[in-house]
C-alpha cells in the first residue's frame, strides 16, 4: 500500500509538551505530564504517559492494592498497530495490549491529528470517546 | 557525535519472543527508550475504572517504563535509565548484556540474575 504524506511525517518517536483538557489541567495528569509515543515505518506504535505526580510509596515489596489503582489511574501505556486516513486527518490506534484492564472492550482509538509545523502535532481524540483531550507532542532529535 | 555500529544495530522497534507475552520495545537515536509487556492472562474490569483488586491483577507482570538508554560496548550491556513506570515503588537504572544472536534477533539478560528476554526486530508491514 502506498503510503500518504501524513504517514510519513508521523513516523518517528515524540515527546509529550502538553496535555489538557478542554483547555484545562487535567487532575489525573498534572500540571506536566511525560509521555513518549512511537510510529514505526512498518505501521506499529506504542505510547505511554505518566501523570506528574510525586512517585508512589510502596509500603513493602509488592504494591497493595490500593497503591495499584493509585499507580493505574496516573499511568496510561498501551502499543499496537495503527492506520492512517488522510481524508478524515485520523490516526487509528488498533491496540494489541494495555496496561488498562477490560481494554479489550475498545480496542481501537481514533485521534484526529494536525500537524502546527512540521515537528509538533496535536493529537485530539475522536472515538471510543471525544474527550475533549488535547496532547501536543515533539519530534524527538 | 559519532554512533557506534552497535547502537545503530539497536535502532528501531522490537517484538517479544520470550518468554511469552505481548511486548514492544523501542530505541530511538535520540537516546529515549520504550518498553512495554503483557501477560497474556484475564485482566478484567468490570466497572468504568478498575478496582483496587482489579489494579493489582492488571498491574501485575505488566512492565511498563520509558527513559532513556546507554550502551557500554566494552562490557557489551545496555542501560536503561527510567525516567517513568508505571510499577509503583522504586525506578531504578536496569542493567542488561545484550547479545544479537542474528542481526534481527536480541536477546537481553539481566547481569545480576538468571534469565533472557528474546526480542525480534519488526520487519514486516502490518498495514
Amino acid at each position: 500500500m502506498t503510503q500518504g504524506i501524513d504517514s510519513q511525517r508521523l513516523i518517528g518517536g515524540w515527546r509529550l509538551v502538553s496535555a489538557l483538557t478542554n483547555g484545562k489541567v487535567n487532575p489525573e495528569r498534572g500540571e506536566k505530564p511525560t509521555g513518549l509515543i512511537f510510529y514505526d515505518p512498518t505501521g506499529w506504535m506504542s505510547v505511554q504517559i505518566q501523570g506528574d505526580h510525586s512517585p508512589i510509596e510502596i509500603a513493602g515489596q509488592e504494591p497493595t492494592p490500593d497503591e495499584a489503582q493509585t499507580a493505574l489511574s496516573r499511568y496510561w501505556a498501551y502499543f499496537g498497530t495503527y492506520t492512517i486516513d488522510e481524508r478524515a486527518r485520523t490516526v487509528t490506534h488498533h491496540r494489541t495490549a494495555s496496561v488498562n484492564p477490560g481494554w479489550t472492550r475498545h480496542p481501537d482509538f481514533v485521534r484526529a491529528y494536525e500537524f502546527l509545523t512540521a515537528d509538533r502535532v496535536v493529537l485530539r481524540p475522536q472515538a471510543p470517546a471525544r474527550n475533549g483531550n488535547e496532547l501536543v507532542w515533539e519530534r524527538l532529535r | 557525535m559519532t554512533v557506534s555500529a552497535t547502537a545503530q544495530q539497536l535502532h528501531g522497534f522490537w517484538r517479544l519472543v520470550s518468554p511469552s507475552a505481548d511486548g514492544m520495545l523501542c530505541y530511538h537515536p535520540s537516546g529515549a527508550m520504550s518498553v512495554q509487556s503483557a501477560p497474556r492472562s484475564p485482566r478484567p474490569r468490570a466497572g468504568a475504572s478498575p478496582t483496587p483488586g482489579e489494579a493489582l491483577v492488571a498491574l501485575d507482570g505488566y512492565v511498563a517504563y520509558f527513559g532513556t538508554w546507554k550502551i557500554d560496548e566494552t562490557a557489551r550491556t545496555i542501560t536503561h535509565h527510567q525516567e517513568a513506570t508505571v510499577q509503583p515503588g522504586g525506578a531504578s537504572p536496569l542493567v542488561r548484556r545484550y547479545e544479537f544472536k542474528t542481526p534481527d534477533t536480541l536477546i537481553l539478560r539481566p547481569i545480576d540474575r538468571d534469565g533472557e528476554i528474546v526480542w525480534q526486530r519488526i520487519v514486516e508491514t502490518k498495514r
